[in-house]
């Protein structure tokens, strides 16, 4: 994107200078987001088998089991031979496939997390891939060493769930939501990933929660593009990836643009790592804790942030080169099926690089430390509405931001500096990726099982309850 | 069905699958060599892939015609056509964002493919061009 950034500041330094303060126009609906009052959403696997210690009967429970590879010798085949509302069980080994799921409301679990491994052995793509399926949850194992995904659900989902998942050294993304919405992962971890451990993509409303993994040594910890509307990320950690927490938006995905995803009671830390896998954006994205690029109406508050070279909390456009289509005039009020907008007849029309401007977040309530830029940077004008407050930071690009853009009361000037600064950093050189297929990743040890997996009856994936954000404190760090 | 009668089935769709066997095998001759083939024309027509699609899923082209796939999005596609023994392919059907693959297309007809690291032929990230005879 070098060509045109030296232009591209000028106008923007000089349109931050002209821009006044417009106190009104900018207030956010994210604050709205974290106000449902609900429960824990994520304890639907671990409740749900505790009547029940009894190998699972058809008739009387509703639902087959198909033991792998007792029944049939390979997951595919007890996938294929499944109704709905059926339990695949997966003994401990090793499986070499990649399995597609067609049918809806299956539950396909492991017996246990950290040996029932499907390994794609490089060769393979997916590992398993849930395409047009709704209400399928995977649970308890291990997939690695896929070219693209580990798990991956996609093409018009609703209902989908990711429990006590492992994925690791993948060559896209750990977990995959792409066109999917409905959706609950929760204890889960991912690492290795060139483009993100976990990605939730082109939905809108998501209707979807992470909650309670772990995402480290990927290009991006997370990465959202075009997704939103009650999309929660909470209580999880972040570390050691190029970037931590990014959504965006962009028109080479539909839904566009990216909103209201709150992301509220994260450790986020040491997303700076110049020895992962890294995909073009994760290089532009590296040395930020959460980077808001290009979404509006995010609400970022009580997540405990440090230890970056650019920034704990990043606000900043999204300049995308030769893009597919325009910013929509309107912004699309459900989006999942037929996401993708007519192209224009004339691409000639579109700009070399179009900005998705940041705009309307609300950052309150963070405990950022030790960023080598500032703790939190906004390279946007007062005018896009960005708010900040009630903060514990020790520095801002531009400073005193708390006072030129809080929470309540008018926004003014926030001048330039911003501007040349992330340029400056984003034309720098970064480290180049390291290729995902051998790179150096640190050895997660057991992790936790799914309670009762041999026990548990199968629930199929429902719409998550959505947390109550409001009573999730600044986690504690870890000792 | 009692055994007897479906056994006369069995034995009639046995004669007459014989017996039409040779006709289909020349008709698939014959078609095959009837099929036109048109000069590559010069035009080129432009597919974006993106994450996860074709833009357009459908694509019409004339016979002739260098069919482009650019991948414009984030992610790597690959285009997969639908038969199995495929009158067209390229040599490397993987492409990564900002490459491209061509093709080009000298008999009418409908080629359908797809993606299949994020689909199959009818979900996901399918694709069809339709090659239409100039003349
Ligand atoms: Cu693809």
């Amino acid at each position: 994107m070098k060509h045109y950034l030296r232009t591209v500041i000028g106008l923007l330094v000089g349109f931050a200078l002209i821009a006044t303060a417009c106190g009104g126009s900018g207030d956010s609906t994210a604050t709205d987001a974290g106000e449902e009052v609900s429960a824990d959403g994520g304890a639907e696997s671990e409740d749900a088998g505790e009547e029940s210690g009894e190998e699972s009967d058809a008739d009387a429970a509703g639902f087959a089991t198909h033991v792998v590879p007792d029944d049939f010798p390979t997951i595919q085949a007890a996938v294929d031979a499944a109704s709905s509302g059926d339990l695949i069980m997966l003994s401990p080994g090793t499986y070499s496939e990649a399995v597609d799921v067609t049918t809806d409301d299956l539950v396909i679990r492991g017996m246990d997390r950290n040996t029932v491994i499907l390994d794609g052995n490089f060769e393979l793509e997916n590992g398993i891939r849930v395409i047009g399926a709704d209400g399928v949850a995977v649970e308890n194992m291990t997939a690695m060493n896929y070219t693209k995904n580990g798990f991956f659900w996609t093409s018009d989902v609703t209902g989908y769930r990711a429990s006590y998942l492992t994925a690791i050294r993948n060559g896209d993304y750990g977990l995959y939501a792409f066109g999917a919405r409905d959706g609950l992962i929760e204890h889960s971890y991912a690492s290795g990933s060139p483009d993100a451990g976990f990605y939730i993509g082109q939905c809108y409303p998501c209707n979807s929660v992470i909650t309670d993994v772990i995402s480290e040594y990927n290009g991006l910890g997370y990465s959202g593009t075009n997704s939103g509307g009650d999309l929660f990320i909470i209580n999880s950690t972040w570390r050691h990836n190029r970037a931590g927490i990014v959504p965006n938006s962009g028109s080479y995905e539909g839904c566009a643009p990216e909103r209201e995803t709150t992301i509220v009671g994260n450790i986020v830390h040491s997303n700076s790592n110049p020895e992962t896998a890294a995909i073009d954006a994760a290089l532009l994205a590296m040395g930020n804790g959460i980077a808001l690029i290009g979404g509006i109406d995010n609400l970022v508050e009580r997540n405990l942030i440090w230890d970056h070279d650019i920034s704990g909390i990043a606000v900043a456009p999204f300049p995308e080169d030769n893009p597919i289509n325009g910013i929509p005039d309107e912004y699309p009020v459900d989006c999942l099926e037929n996401a993708i907008p007519a192209l224009p007849d004339d691409a000639a029309s579109l700009p070399g690089t179009l900005f998705w401007e940041a705009q309307t977040n609300v950052v309150r309530g963070n405990v950022i430390t030790d960023s080598r830029t500032a703790d939190i940077i906004v390279v946007q004008s007062a005018e896009h509405g960005n708010r900040f407050c009630d903060n514990d930071i020790a520095t801002t690009l531009p400073t005193d931001l708390e006072t030129l853009a809080p929470c309540e009361g008018e926004l003014q000037n926030l001048g330039g500096e911003a501007f040349v600064a992330f340029f400056d950093i984003l034309e720098s050189t970064k480290p180049p990726s390291v290729d995902y297929k051998s790179v150096d990743l640190p050895d997660p040890g057991p992790q936790p099982n799914m309670p009762d997996a041999e026990t548990a009856e199968p629930v199929p994936a429902r719409a998550p309850e959505f947390p109550d954000t409001t009573s999730i404190t600044v986690p504690d760090a870890p000792e | 069905m009692s055994e007897k009668v479906g056994g006369l089935v069995t034995i009639l769709a046995t004669l007459l699958g014989a017996a039409l066997l040779p006709a289909v095998i020349l008709g698939v001759l014959l078609t095959a060599e009837d099929l036109p083939v048109f000069e590559p024309n010069g035009e080129t027509a432009l597919v974006q892939a993106i994450d996860n699609a074709f833009a357009p899923v459908d694509a019409e082209i004339e016979a002739g015609t260098e069919m482009v796939w650019l991948n414009r999005g984030r992610n790597g596609h690959n285009i997969i056509p639908e038969d199995r023994d495929p009158a067209w392919t390229f040599e490397d059907v993987s492409f990564v964002p900002g490459d491209e693959v061509s093709y080009v297309f000298q008999t009418p007809g409908t080629y359908r493919y797809y993606c299949s690291i994020h689909g199959t032929l009818t979900a996901g990230m399918p694709g069809v061009v339709v090659v239409t005879d100039p003349s």
